[in-house]
């Protein structure tokens, strides 16, 4: 009802004359322009004088003024309209009330944001699952790197909680508009502000492995946070960014899209797998490397069960490098005969990124980019600076030595294969970049 | 001084209590509690009827009144009031209160 946007003001009662309508309805406009309150309250605080100038206005046409005076003396009594207003502003929207809506508020955010998540879990894994499936049908041996691994886990999250934020904002904007009497666009800026900066900051100063997904998802949480709380709209009025709550009935539907979306994928071809990215030492995976065939072209010499009894050695590393690009390596199991062995060091090696943890040495690398050497006495445990640079994708550990016997280096141990997952802040990330 | 209007800086000041008292004795809504007063002060309590409403409210939001929407068989629905159990305490101190006042305006005023 605020300036002349709605229907006319107050309540539904004959009104026979449309001048007197106009003036009462331009009063009470007046009114509400200084009450700024939510449109429901404001619409009781309306219907109360409507119906006070109704009652007076019939009084004194009783007492024999004609309508149009009636009216004007029954507004009269009442007083200036931007008085009135500010008077009952100032009765309903006290500080007192403001302070027990924060307290309100948080809660119904909190409660609304928990709604977002569980939402979030059933967009995210129809995102995931369908989306991933449908590739791996459609690309065959398609790189889904993406989907799977440490910096995914960045994505999956980043997602979930951007749709949370969303939705808990809204409630936080909603409830203490309802609760404190003000309207929602009162109370935006400053909720968008009080969430979206320990956002940004926790963003900042919070180490996670990223890619480059990641970092768009960890980005759009306080981005989802702050335009959800600046384009909440008055309740009652529909906006383009308005989304409701959502009903049983969708959050049925969705629940059933997300069973039914990879049960008929995977009914059109079974041999479809989603996986998650473990890379690590597997004795069936390394006989399979074709990177043996390239190792062997740079000269080194392919291992044979014979020499090193690599079923009875295990090598155990870090499953990522931590945020300085560091990789530790650990012999847990030893079968090797290290006298055998001259000039031992740990190899890193560009690889092609994969979602499985078959990977391949990049073919257009000739030499390991870090090697470390292992000193004789403890060669049991190293520390593999493997680097953690945004976008670079995955690296090989080896770990190798010159045979005394022959002369030839030769690999003895491959204690990790694994995706490059960027570990850090997002700033890291961002000043990493550079050359 | 039964016809002269009262300074309104002084009715701002009563004005819940008249509000109580008049609510006291039966439900009634916003225009019936005004003519109530305008009637039983016989027009010496003439104020601007706007200050009815913010002191209503205030008294609602401290639990001194309860109120109501019923519909009505003429006009708009209207909101009535009811003295709760807190707002006849409040009237019991109110009144005290303004025959405390009295009897020390009397005092002052008479030279005593």
């Amino acid at each position: 009802m605020r300036g002349g946007e709605d229907a006319a003001p107050g309540g539904t009662g004959a009104r026979p004359n449309a001048d007197v309508d106009d003036a009462g309805d331009r009063y009470l406009v007046r009114v509400a322009a200084r009450l700024r309150m939510p449109l429901a309250a404001e619409r009781e605080v309306l219907d109360e004088l409507r119906a006070h100038l109704d009652d007076a206005r019939e009084s004194l046409e009783a007492e024999g003024l004609d309508p149009a005076q009636a009216e004007r003396e029954a507004m009269a009594r009442l007083g200036s309209p931007d008085a009135l207003g500010d008077d009952l502003r100032r009765t309903h929207q006290t500080r007192r009330r403001l302070l027990a809506a924060v307290g309100g508020g948080v809660w119904d955010g909190l409660k609304d944001a928990i709604t977002g998540y569980i939402v979030g879990i059933i967009v995210v894994l129809i995102v995931f699952v369908s989306i991933g499936t449908l590739a791996q049908r459609l690309l065959g041996s398609a790189d889904l790197a993406w989907l799977s691994g440490h910096a995914a886990e960045t994505t999956y999250f980043g997602l979930l909680y951007s749709i949370a934020a969303w939705w808990g904002a809204r409630g936080l904007v909603r409830s203490m508009s309802r609760q404190a009497l003000r309207r929602t666009a009162a109370l935006r800026a400053p909720i968008a502000l009080a969430g979206g900066v320990p956002l940004v900051v926790l963003l900042l100063i919070w180490p996670l492995h990223y890619g480059w997904f990641g970092v768009a998802a960890m980005l759009a949480i306080p981005v989802s946070w702050i335009v959800a709380a600046l384009t909440t709209p008055e309740p009652g009025r529909r906006s383009r960014w308005s989304f409701g709550r959502p009903s049983p009935r969708i959050l049925g539907g969705a629940a059933l899209l997300v069973i039914a979306v990879p049960l008929a994928l995977f009914a059109i071809n079974p041999d479809v797998q989603v996986q998650t990215n473990q890379a690590g030492p597997t004795d069936q995976a390394r006989a399979a490397m074709p990177d043996q065939l390239h190792w062997a072209v740079l000269g080194y010499t392919v291992v044979a069960p014979t020499v090193v009894d690599l079923q009875r050695s295990r090598w155990d590393a870090t499953p990522f490098p931590d945020r300085y690009g560091n990789v530790a390596i650990r012999l847990t199991q030893d079968a090797i005969d290290w006298d055998d062995w001259a000039d031992l060091r740990v190899e890193a090696w560009r690889a092609l990124p994969s979602e499985s943890w078959i990977r391949v040495i990049d073919p257009r690398v000739d030499a390991p980019y870090v090697v470390v050497p292992l000193a004789a006495w403890a060669p049991t445990a190293a520390v593999v600076p493997v680097g953690s640079k945004p976008g670079v994708d995955a690296y090989l550990l080896f770990v190798t030595g010159v045979d005394r016997k022959t002369g030839a280096r030769v690999e003895i141990g491959y204690p990790d294969g694994q995706e490059v997952a960027f570990t850090g802040t997002i700033v890291d990330w961002f000043a990493r970049l550079g050359p | 001084m039964p016809f002269r209007q009262i300074g309104s800086q002084l009715v701002k000041g009563t004005t819940p209590l008249l509000v109580l008292t008049v609510i006291g004795e039966g439900e009634l809504y916003g225009y019936e509690i005004a003519q109530a007063v305008r009637e039983r002060s016989g027009g010496a309590f003439a104020p601007s009827e706007g200050s009815l409403y913010p002191t209503l409210h205030r008294l609602e939001l401290d639990g001194a009144l309860a109120a109501e929407w019923r519909a009505s068989d003429r006009g708009p629905r209207r909101r009535y009031y009811r003295l709760t159990k807190a707002g006849r305490g409040m009237l019991a101190e109110s009144r005290t209160e303004w025959s405390a006042l009295v009897r020390a305006v009397d005092a002052v005023s008479s030279g005593g």
